[in-house]
């Protein structure tokens, strides 16, 4: 039996399945992508690159795309209306991330190498793995987090992998909720917990800060997802502290704070770092982010008032 | 006095329809802009009406709290099949949930509101095709306009056009011939109305051209030409040693040359180009702004080019890498095509050595364009107050 260990994305867990393969069985690895191929590189991994050119003529990808999606297999109603899906999701939505000549290449190609059963990754950021399992025992290993709105979406449609290789206990119980094949824990120590801050160190943090011991402070982490969130209870919020500490999780969050309109203001302070986190009695999120929230060092408050983003059962 | 949502999904929506939303405030409707998320919301789509002070009407503040948009969601992504072996799942789920969260929300929004009328820029735009079908299920009448320049290709290949009106009770038109075209594609000729492209009236206005070059920040006593990309990921050829030859061109020649990304490029793109030259710029000004500053425009974007054609400057279609240009308006004598090894013919067109044929250029302009008199937003309200 002859294993593929197929990188579509990298992680610790993945490159631990990887060698634990390597011991056991012959494995063929391969990847997709230049810089999973010298990350495995540098882990002594020699790695088949498969690479295949995308469309050369937009009318043969529009013609394509249209046979898939134009009604294709988007042929059924949105439930309770008689609004057909494809003609809101084909043209303004998947026909930008379709992936048309050089997907189907890729599974050509795969499919093409001599393996029995294979090993990808636990992923939403790539199809390949998701079909090449309708075809062969394919097992899938974590390597993002599972707790998202859009893991629980997709779970509604069935899993085609024999087995999953999760990294907790908890992102085992949430999956089985949606997935009744084998389910293996993983030690990959991926992810950290925070810390309790201590009283000297919050004192220090506030001290940086100039505010007082007594002051009620809140940390904000502002993710431009939750943009209609954030502005919907900002006032709400910041009523109830002396100080809101606002930090943007990424540049582009920060440059989408700027661009809502949010300033630095009376009680109201954007953050450049993390760094403020013991200062704070509080994080204030609007959806639960498992990236994020296992890492906190004081109690987090989500504030998802409509349950868009599902957090409730997310943060179980 | 009517109410009358217009949706305003993205910076170019208020850009287009401002001119009808002018006049409609004008004669004392109750106008409302009417925006929405995106599901991955880089950019957000509240940002530019922040920025402008527009007030608006935000749809997630109407949506039902429950789980309704998961249940519709989990329902349409049980049913998709063949199209997963090619969009990631991550965007699958997404645009589902987009789509289940918008189409609740714009159900309710509908229901508590009753507007009179409803206006969106296209009915092949993702979020207005769900309210303009919600509006023909409330018998409240919606209306959508032109897509830009209509291309046979995109018919043959997606069926685009014919699908331009399956909801909204009136479709404007920008000529006979658009019209025409939409009939061809099956659209009903009723719902059909020749209006011209309301947009551009503001720009049929006299204005001052060497204001508009100091505004942008370069010598008003030079002429500009302006280099407005499509999107890089659809440009035909190579688009960085494009820029790069018409930086080349600009410098050696000692003209002024903006230099302007697409709309909804990503930022990364335009940060990692640093145009070298004193007289080069990259620039992000509205396009229409740019167009009427320049004395010379270069593309190869169909839009682009039918409004630089409207706006009475020269048009160049760029074609470095000799791939073929789209429905070439060159080949149709109204602009000129600039291919490998000819790109000192830019000088050529802007001092006026090449010029395209004028006749030629007036009917097709006629034909593709319609109306240029600057009355298009009048016959667009004349046409919206039948409605009301």
């Amino acid at each position: 039996m002859r294993t593929l260990v197929l990188f579509t994305a990298i992680s610790n867990s993945m490159i631990s399945i990887a060698y634990d393969a390597l011991d056991s069985r012959p494995t063929i690895f391969a990847d997709l992508d230049d810089g999973i191929h010298s990350q495995l590189k540098s882990l002594g991994i020699s790695s088949t690159p498969i690479r295949m050119p995308g469309d050369h003529s937009w009318a043969v990808r529009d013609t394509e795309f249209a046979g898939y999606a134009m009604p294709g297999s988007l042929d059924f109603e949105f439930q309770c209306t008689t609004l057909p899906a494809w003609k809101v999701l084909s043209l303004d939505r998947f026909s930008f991330w379709y992936r048309g000549r050089q997907a189907r290449l890729e599974y050509e190609a795969v499919m093409g190498l001599n393996w029995d059963n294979a090993i990808v990754p636990l992923s939403l950021h790539h199809p390949l793995p998701w079909r090449i399992a309708k075809d062969k025992p394919v097992m899938a290993v974590q390597v993002e987090p599972l707790r998202t709105r859009a893991w629980r979406d997709w779970l509604s449609r069935p899993v085609p992998y024999t087995k999953v290789f999760v990294s907790s206990q908890r992102d085992a119980d949430f999956i089985k909720q949606f997935y009744v094949g084998e389910i293996h824990l993983i030690p990959a120590g991926d992810n950290p917990v925070g810390t309790k801050v201590s009283a000297d160190e919050k004192k220090e943090a506030r001290k940086g800060l100039n505010i007082s011991d007594g002051a009620r402070v809140g940390l904000v982490l502002f993710d431009s997802q939750t943009e209609w969130e954030f502005r919907k209870h900002l006032g709400e919020i910041a009523s109830v502290y002396n100080h809101l500490l606002i930090y943007p999780l990424t540049q582009n969050d920060r440059r989408n704070l700027r661009s809502i309109g949010v300033v630095n203001q009376a009680n109201i302070r954007i953050v450049d770092s993390l760094a403020v986190e013991p200062a704070a009695d509080e994080v204030i999120m609007f959806r639960y982010d498992d990236r994020v929230i296992p890492s906190r060092r004081v109690p987090v408050r989500i504030v998802d008032s409509s349950e868009r983003w599902d957090s409730a059962l997310l943060a179980q | 006095m009517s109410k009358i949502y217009v949706f305003a999904g993205r910076v170019h929506h208020v850009e287009r329809l401002s001119s009808v939303v002018n006049l409609l405030i004008q004669k004392k409707h109750d106008v409302h802009f009417v925006t929405s998320d995106n599901y991955l919301n880089i950019d957000p789509n509240t940002s530019h009406l922040i920025q402008a002070g527009i007030p608006f009407i935000h749809i997630l503040d109407y949506l039902p709290t429950g789980n309704g948009a998961q249940s519709m969601t989990a329902d349409a992504l049980r049913r998709i099949d063949h199209i997963a072996d090619f969009v990631d799942p991550f965007y699958l789920a997404g645009s589902v949930r987009e789509a289940s969260e918008s189409l609740l929300a714009f159900a309710s929004l509908l229901t508590k509101e009753s507007p009179d009328l409803v206006l969106g820029l296209h009915e092949n735009n993702f979020w207005y095709r769900m309210l303009a079908y919600l509006c023909s299920r409330c018998n409240i009448p919606s209306v959508s306009f032109q897509e830009g320049t209509l291309r046979l290709r995109d018919e043959k290949t997606q069926g685009k056009q014919s699908i331009a009106a399956d909801y909204s009770t009136k479709l404007m038109c920008w000529s006979d011939m658009s019209r025409m075209t939409y009939i061809n594609a099956g659209v009903n000729p009723d719902k059909l109305v020749v209006t011209g492209i309301s947009h551009l009236d503001p720009y049929m206005q006299p204005y001052n051209k060497q204001q508009l070059v100091y505004n942008l920040g370069f010598d008003p006593n030079k002429s500009l030409s302006s280099f407005l990309l499509p999107q890089t990921h659809r440009y035909d050829g190579n688009w960085k040693s494009a820029i790069s030859e018409m930086v080349g061109w600009a410098n050696n020649s000692g003209n002024q040359l903006a230099l302007r990304f697409h709309p909804f490029e990503d930022e990364s793109v335009s940060e990692n180009i640093r145009p070298v030259g004193k007289n080069v710029r990259i620039v992000s000004v509205n396009t229409l702004d740019l167009i009427r500053a320049s004395s010379m425009v270069i593309s190869q974007h169909s839009t682009v080019a039918a409004e630089t054609i409207a706006l009475g400057v020269p048009l160049v279609e760029l074609d470095l890498d000799n791939f073929g240009v789209l429905e070439s308006l060159a080949e149709q004598g109204v602009a000129t095509l600039i291919r490998a090894g000819e790109i000192s013919k830019l000088t050529d067109v802007l001092t006026g050595k090449i010029v395209v044929d004028a006749d030629k250029l007036k009917a097709w302009s006629q034909n593709n364009l319609g109306p240029l008199d600057g009355h298009s937003t009048e016959r667009v309200v004349e046409q919206l107050e039948v409605l009301l």
